[in-house]
């Protein structure tokens, strides 16, 4: 396929194309002064501007990430070092730690559970859904299809606001004298319908649901906003054909959302109802706090379909823009085009359906009728067949390359061998057979940490890496991303690989203590480990909050527009660009994102209109 | 302290790391950056290399190391006839997932390492290849094609449900905050009706006593089953979802308020044989620290009931042991045990079957009552009291209280009214009960009356006065026994009736 190299005269410079062949739409002669920087708050606290959101989403997310994996060492340690005294963080935990007359304190079960819940809630929902989508959506959309902004800044401002505010409640739950919701991240009623049943059931489950309300006005208005700046704002020359893969990722990620957040939203408002006024839609035959309850007719599994007609989806919405940053990330620094974009493209079209029809494979083991499981078997496992096109896909875009290490790319490799390791795990559990086994063990937990949690932060580690100068002018400092990198690829396994064999030999989730039984209580050991392997690799993490906010003021400086050498139109801006992203006319694109060393030339931008004795298109 | 410290060298070691990494890129700078970074490739690639064999070496030597706990292997093998499929099920997904998990990690790792960027090096124009593409989307569809159908062939052989013809047992297991009871149907093979209205303290899983199926069921805390016996388990909850967990027999399905839910399996292993299994491998041969008299692990480890559904603070704590026996042992065990009817229920004020006969002799009583005032000739006014009883030295037995009660309610609503209370002697004949002892039985009579609050004018008592009473049935369905108390009722003073025996008619 290789051409001899082109003798060409040397190509033009991006902002010479823009000028020649751009679309000038006067953006600027409506734009006086410009009205979106003219006080603090309006520029750093209420913006319109899609690259301040993407920020304001990307900090609030590294804060809530930080809250809920301290909470996830806490528990932790309870399940490493149960005899270990916890005196010591009473400060801040108050209450939830009792301390006997020897000076030994001890976390309670009801705070173990409080914290596993949150722990769940917020990683899932405000970190890798809000922050990972609303970060990368955001940051990228408008500048990657050559828009000004978003088709509604003022949507997109309320966006992150009502996200800003349901992260609120939810941290005001963790103060209330009962705890906060404690009944797991699922919220499966009847638990999580009576405050009988648990203390966190009460007040703090009514700050959950309220919450997680908010969130989802959140995610629907950046939603729909995603998905018509996408079909309506591409500039002159990008067809859809031509779009970026992140493009496409965060795209078919809000069409999904889009789909499938009401159902959940509906589920929380029966739930609403079951709690406040005395409905039966998931309650029946109950007799709980010594009293049978008038609650007749309902059933719990009804909530359990609705919630994972969610849920599903859910995971894809995590992981989607993952796969889009990682497929863009690994492209620009193989110096080669995406192997098989339209695969790419298709595959991840084909995992946005199936997602939707694979729902109860969360509930084989739940009393639904063992005969649905034939469906969803079937579903859940042709999943495998896109995931698998994907992951060959990336090797082969690695193959015959002239790939650079630095962070980003590390941390994209990083992510197809976590997603591989994760996503082999899900032909197990989509297996119901043998889901009987694993279901509701620390085989699950390593599953979906390793395929949704861990390679979701990969992706995004990947994508900051990537796009930190464009969000700040600057370079984050790459020993420490390389350090980063490696400390959390060792630690991640050693924190998830070790529950496979847990899991193997049925030692059930959710558990405050092994010791009650025998089966479950043989490995004292390797719960340790993990516990130290979590405590050190969230170290490592704390090396690139440093090194994030560091950079952001003391980083090496961009000196270039296109640092990387990209093809993008991100690339073609000026290194901070302002308001409405290009100062003049809006570039207008000529061919698609992954011409790499075609024809001998390193990289050929977007804007480049078609060379004379060019080969044929890809 | 301690605390303070360790986190002054935590925080110090960050800076550390820190500013080494600044003055690594400083230098970097300094000394020319593409140097560096040719060093830089070379590490990072090299890196990922040593990383991908330490991986895939580590996680293969750790799964071999831990492979006797591992169900399905060793000591682990499946403890019911089912679960050998799903251990066998289990063990061709590992070696699929093992092998794709191999080569992908060896092409994704190698490739990185072999094409990393170095000086006058250029990168192949690939952009896509439909050949290669249908390839790699055929064999992994091929391969789950493998897995569906044989996962789905056991799922639905181990999901379906008894047959009519199968010869199965039928117990219960109910979750509740947090523990786990389990009901046997007894003697007649049959689960009596339940209904959670009926739940208290006494009933602790609502069963309806008016149906006679409840009435040898036996309610237990810990499994006990027959080896090779097929065991239909019915799964209710109580209050919130759990889950009917028995690791090493691969049983789980989850409790369900308002849904029962089933799952049938055969254990064929007995607890003794599979301890002995135990017995061969190393891991179980040391000292169990739990043990008292030092027994091995082997010796001393149970097959377990658990929960696997989050239901509350308790959850991790619903623990039950199973024990699988002969079924001879098995026979005799059952047959040792009380039905919960039989040992807790049956004549309690709990028993609505007591509690109905106890209102039938109530409304029988006070309609006889009712009678003798309402028409006051003679004979009707003698009301015997046949269910107050005596012990030997004449004091009232606790059987005779419900009657004497509802006399006491009589006298209340109808104080007009006295009551003689005469003693009589017993006909059988019985030498025993002389003249004297029918007075004192009287006499207490009379004074439980006083003791719960009737004026003692109201109420006269007598011995039987010589005179013996011929056989009478008054209570129609009845014993068929005599009275040895009868009460005499007149309106204002008491008084005797005025033919001694005229009772005897």
């Amino acid at each position: 396929m290789a051409t001899a190299v082109l003798t060409t005269a040397p190509l033009k410079r991006d902002d010479a194309l823009i000028e020649e062949f751009g679309y000038d739409d006067h953006f600027h002669d409506h734009h006086h002064g410009d009205k979106y920087r003219s006080n603090f708050v309006s520029h750093y606290v209420f913006s319109m501007d899609h690259k301040m959101i993407a920020k304001q989403f990307l900090i609030t997310g590294m804060v809530w990430a930080v809250i809920g994996a301290l909470m996830s060492l806490v528990f932790r340690m309870q399940l490493g070092f149960p005899e270990e005294s916890l005196a010591w963080i009473k400060p801040v935990l108050g209450k939830w730690i009792t301390v006997n007359s020897d000076g030994i304190g001890t976390l309670q079960p009801d705070f173990y559970y409080a914290l596993v819940t949150m722990h769940g809630t917020i990683l899932v929902f405000f970190v890798l859904t809000a922050g990972l989508s609303g970060t990368f959506s955001n940051l990228l959309i408008p500048l990657m299809i050559g828009a000004r902004d978003m088709a509604s800044p003022l949507l997109n401002m309320l966006s992150y606001w009502f996200f800003f505010v349901s992260g609120t409640i939810m941290f005001a739950s963790l103060f209330l004298s009962t705890g906060p919701f404690a009944g797991g991240w699922v919220a499966y009623p009847p638990l999580s319908a009576l405050p009988q049943a648990m203390d966190g059931s009460g007040a703090g489950m009514t700050l959950w649901t309220i919450s997680l309300v908010l969130l989802v006005v959140s995610l629907l208005l950046g939603g729909i906003n995603y998905i018509t700046t996408v079909l309506n704002l591409r500039t002159k020359g990008m067809s859809m054909w031509r779009l970026p893969l992140p493009i496409w990722a965060f795209f078919v990620t809000a069409i999904l959302g889009l789909l499938s957040f009401p159902v959940l939203t509906s589920a929380f408002f029966l739930l609403m109802l079951d709690r406040g006024v005395g409905t039966s839609f998931y309650l029946s035959d109950i007799y709980i706090g010594g009293a049978a309850l008038d609650h007749v007719g309902g059933s719990p599994i009804l909530y359990q379909h609705l919630f994972w007609f969610l849920g599903h989806p859910e995971v894809y919405i995590i992981i989607l823009p993952a796969f889009g940053i990682v497929s863009e990330v690994l492209s620009v620094n193989s110096r080669k085009p995406i192997f098989g974009y339209q695969a790419m493209v298709f595959s991840i079209l084909a995992i946005a359906f199936l997602a939707f029809i694979v729902w109860a494979h969360h509930m084989f083991m739940s009393g639904v009728n063992p005969f649905i499981a034939n469906f969803f078997v079937i579903f859940t496992l042709i999943i495998a067949v896109p995931s698998a096109v994907k992951v060959f896909n990336w090797i082969a875009t690695l193959y015959g390359g002239n790939i650079r290490f630095n962070p980003a790319s590390l941390f994209a490799i990083g992510f197809v061998s976590m997603f591989i390791s994760g996503g082999l795990t899900g032909i197990w559990l989509g297996n119901s057979a043998l889901d009987i086994q694993l279901h509701d063990t620390y085989f699950v937990v390593a599953h979906f940490h390793i395929v949704m949690g861990v390679a979701a932060f990969f992706g995004m580690f990947a994508g900051i890496y990537h796009w930190f100068p464009k969000m700040y002018g600057r370079f984050m400092n790459k020993t420490l991303g390389n350090l980063h990198f490696w400390g959390t690829m060792i630690g991640a396994y050693c924190v998830f690989w070790p529950m496979h064999y847990l899991g193997m030999a049925g030692v059930p989730r959710r558990y405050y203590s092994f010791d009650n039984f025998q089966a479950f209580g043989h490995f004292d050991g390797m719960n340790k480990f993990i516990t130290i392997a979590a405590i050190l690799t969230f170290g490592f993490q704390m090396l690139f909050v440093i090194n994030y906010f560091y950079s952001i003021w003391k980083g090496k400086k961009v000196t270039e527009r296109n640092p990387y050498q990209a093809n993008t139109l991100e690339w073609t801006t000026p290194i901070l660009p302002g308001h409405g992203n290009w100062p003049g006319k809006l570039p207008t694109v000529q061919r698609w994102a992954y011409d790499y060393s075609k024809d001998g030339i390193d990289h050929l931008s977007q804007l480049q209109p078609p060379l004379e004795e060019e080969s044929a298109a890809h | 302290m301690t605390t303070l410290i360790v986190l002054f060298c935590i925080v110090l070691l960050l800076l550390i790391i820190f500013q080494i990494a600044r003055v690594r890129d400083l230098a970097k700078q300094l000394r020319g950056s593409e140097e560096v970074e040719a060093t830089n490739v070379a590490n990072q690639a090299r890196g990922l290399m040593v990383f991908m064999a330490l991986l895939l070496i580590i996680t293969t030597a750790s799964a071999y190391y831990f492979k006797n706990y591992i169900l399905g292997f060793g000591p682990h093998e499946s403890a019911s006839v089912h679960g050998a499929e799903i251990d066998s099920m289990m063990k061709w997904t590992l070696a699929v997932t093992y092998v794709a998990y191999i080569l992908t990690h060896i092409f994704l790792f190698y490739y990185a390492y072999k094409y990393r960027t170095r000086k006058g090096h250029q990168a192949q124009y690939i952009s896509h290849n439909n050949t290669i593409e249908l390839v790699w989307t055929g064999i992994p569809a091929i391969v789950m094609t493998f897995l569906v159908v044989g996962g789905l062939d056991a799922w639905n052989t181990i999901m379906s449900d008894v047959g009519d013809d199968d010869n199965y047992m039928e117990i219960e297991a109910t979750g509740f905050q947090f523990a786990w009871t389990m009901r046997y149907p007894g003697p007649d093979g049959l689960l009596g009706r339940k209904d959670f209205r009926l739940i208290s303290g006494a009933n602790p899983l609502g069963q309806d006593w008016t149906d006679p199926k409840n009435h040898d069921d036996i309610v237990v805390n810990d499994v006990t089953l027959p080896v090779d016996q097929k065991v239909r388990v019915r799964i209710t909850a109580r209050d919130v979802l759990h889950d009917f967990y028995l690791p090493q027999f691969r049983v789980k399905m989850d409790a369900v308020p308002g849904l029962p839910t089933y799952f049938v399996f055969t254990p064929r292993k007995t607890t003794k044989e599979w301890r002995r299994g135990l017995s061969e491998y190393a891991e179980y041969q040391e000292i169990d620290p739990a043990s008292d008299e030092g027994l091995p692990l082997w010796q001393t480890q149970d097959f377990e009931l658990a929960c696997a559904e989050l239901c509350g603070i308790g959850h991790y704590s619903m623990k039950r042991t199973v024990t699988i026996m002969e079924q001879e042992d098995f026979d005799q065990w059952y047959s040792q045990q009380t039905s919960y009817y039989e040992g807790n229920v049956k004549g309690t004020d709990d028993d609505p079957l007591y509690m109905a006969e106890m209102k039938e002799q109530r409304d029988a009583f006070t309609q006889l009552l009712s009678q003798s005032i309402a028409t006051p000739s003679l004979e009707d006014n003698v009301v015997p009291l046949q269910y107050v009883r005596f012990q030997e030295a004449g004091e009232l037995s606790e059987e005779s209280f419900a009657q004497l009660d509802n006399m006491i309610s009589f006298l209340e609503e109808n104080q007009g009214y006295s009551a003689m209370i005469m003693g009589r002697s017993d006909n059988a004949g019985d030498e025993d009960v002389t003249e004297d002892l029918s007075g004192v039985r009287a006499q207490a009579v009379r004074q439980y009356l006083i003791d719960n609050g009737i004026d003692a004018e109201r109420l006269g008592s007598r011995g039987s006065s010589g005179t013996t009473s011929t056989a009478t049935n008054l209570t129609e369905g009845g014993e068929n026994r005599n009275p040895s108390i009868e009460i005499y009722i007149t309106e204002g003073e008491v008084s005797e009736p005025q033919t001694a025996n005229l009772s005897s008619k």
